[in-house]
């Protein structure tokens, strides 16, 4: 049996039971969330982190398409209540939109400011992060909420590069990375490319839930489809 | 040329680079001092492959990456603060210079190399000290009406001489800096503890990741910082290196920038004859450019240096 980690979404460890492993997400592993706009790819990462933090799993989240405020809000939104986890540093930020609004947010032990177009600087901050939700534990999630801004501000290919040192990063350290990226941002050969760099894939499209879960070797999937819906607790995955 | 180098064995100088890490036992245990040691080890190895490949370079005549795999032996010898290997690896570079007829730059190799030597009280000191005097002789006798190159030991730039003409600069410097893309967050690692640790720690990921322009411009921030170190040598080598990268992005805007640097480190070194060339080459671009800003800041920093 394959180890895994909750996901902290109801319905989905259940719906990814199979004779490999117990259900959740692939402990050491990377998922790209991805799927048209609008679907809940953003809520499903937060939820997965949230869930994390609530038992004790330290977090690193780099958030490119909002500032740490507006997070802290729509995380509010679902009563997910982050402050406690920023305060007792068990929650890392790296904020990478902020700074482009103008907005000066002193950085602290745990939250860092970084700007989506400089690339190079945002990945030091990945390193540094890693480190330090490593030091708090062996066992931690990642989210990069979303990888959309990357691609806006820097070309293709270089985003490429740097999400694959991201996962390198991540993997390395052995956390459980996840991603967000929305179809059609990039033409349809980078999306390709994209996709094969993640362990796995689950793609959201407003009904729909497609998990595809890498065993071992590339061309060796579980796949596991149902529906999904968005209440004010967060994702919910239905039977079908 | 291979005979010329054939004759001085400029590498052969070189020892130690057959020493090969021990072999580590499968299974065994180690301390942190121990792996810290053996990691020592491997990184001195690294550094001795890198002088091998230059060596080979330069045995086909390719003196640029001969050059260029010297530097990264370098870079491995400032972190292991191995200050006589890394006086010799100048030293080396110096006469490569030299035998390229590049002697002002070999001179600057030379000079630095002096210091090294002289921190770490080499017996190589005076060999090198009698080179530098024969250099600084020949550039005498190619121009004769430039009499700041004559040589004597105590003639040679000294530290505080070096701070006292960058400090009288610094901000027209600091102004080019902050004119190229990305500087603003890369000029904010400055403040840190440790800069030049931090700065190569996002050279490696800028370099790791493909963004040249990012390693661009941290490269003239290096060189800045070099500068401010009173390390004029280091700063010209950051300088041309990031001049290439921008060269490679055709980035017109940070070409000009790096040449305003790269003439205002010859001044600092009193190579005074390659100061106008970078400065005129420069202002021309920013002006094709139509950049106003970065030629009134251009001319600012040069008529800053003419005006000392």
């Amino acid at each position: 049996m394959t180890n895994t980690i909750e996901s902290g979404i109801p319905g989905f460890d259940a719906l990814t039971i199979s004779k490999e492993s117990s259900g959740g997400i692939f402990d050491h592993t990377t998922t790209l969330v991805y799927g048209p706009p609008k679907t809940g790819k953003t809520i499903f990462c937060n939820q997965f982190a949230y869930h994390g933090l609530l038992n004790g799993e330290p977090c690193l989240y780099v958030t490119a398409d909002q500032g740490i405020k507006q997070l802290q809000n729509n995380m509010m939104s679902f009563e997910w209540y982050i402050q406690k986890y920023i305060e007792n540093e068990t929650l890392y930020i790296i904020d990478g939109i902020s700074q482009l609004g103008g907005l000066k947010i002193e950085e602290t032990n745990n939250f860092k400011s970084t700007t989506v177009g400089n690339p190079a600087d945002m990945m030091v901050k990945v390193g540094i992060g890693s480190r330090f939700v490593y030091r708090k534990s062996s066992h931690f999630r990642s989210v990069l909420d979303s990888v959309n801004t990357l691609f806006a501000f820097n070309q293709q290919q270089l985003v490429i590069r740097v999400l694959n040192a991201y996962i390198r990063r991540i993997s390395e350290a052995g956390g459980a990375g996840m991603m967000t990226f929305t179809e059609g941002v990039t033409d349809p050969a980078t999306e390709k490319q994209l996709l094969s760099l993640f362990d796995n894939s689950i793609r959201l499209d407003g009904e729909h839930i497609t998990v595809k879960s890498q065993l071992g070797d590339e061309d060796n999937f579980n796949v596991f489809k149902s529906i999904y819906s968005i209440s004010d607790k967060g994702i919910v995955i239905d039977e079908i | 040329m291979k005979e010329i180098f054939s004759i001085t064995g400029i590498f052969d100088r070189f020892t130690g680079i057959e020493n090969e890490p021990e072999d580590i036992p499968e299974n065994e245990e180690y301390t942190l001092d121990e792996y810290m040691e053996l990691l020592n080890e491997y990184r001195e190895g690294e550094a001795d492959i890198l002088i091998n490949i230059a060596t080979i370079y330069f045995q086909d005549e390719n003196t640029v990456d001969s050059l260029k795999y010297l530097e990264m032996a370098i870079r491995i010898y400032e972190e292991l603060d191995y200050i006589d290997k890394k006086a010799l690896v100048m030293d080396i570079m110096g006469d490569i210079y030299k035998n390229t007829n590049e002697v002002r730059t070999a001179l600057e190799y030379y000079k630095e190399s002096f210091k090294l030597y002289s921190a770490a009280n080499s017996d190589n000191k005076d060999d090198l000290l009698k080179k530098l005097r024969e250099t600084e002789q020949e550039i005498k006798s190619e121009d004769s009406s430039e009499a700041n190159f004559i040589v004597k030991h105590e003639d040679l730039p000294s530290v505080e001489n070096i701070s006292s003409d960058y400090e009288y600069i610094s901000q027209d410097v600091d102004d080019i800096i902050s004119m190229l893309k990305g500087a603003t967050t890369y000029i904010s690692y400055t403040k840190s503890k440790k800069p030049m640790e931090e700065l190569e720690n996002a050279y490696e990921m800028s370099n790791g990741i493909g963004d040249i322009s990012a390693k661009a411009t941290i490269l003239m921030i290096m060189g800045d910082v070099s500068l401010k170190n009173s390390q004029p040598v280091e700063a010209l080598k950051y300088f041309k290196e990031g001049l290439e990268s921008f060269k490679q992005l055709n980035d017109q805007s940070g070409k000009a920038s790096a040449m305003l640097l790269i003439g205002t480190t010859y001044y600092i070194t009193g190579n005074m004859d390659k100061v106008p060339e970078n400065f005129r080459k420069s202002i021309e671009i920013l002006r094709n450019l139509n950049d106003v800003e970065g030629e009134a800041k251009a001319i600012k920093l040069m008529n800053a240096i003419y005006e000392e």
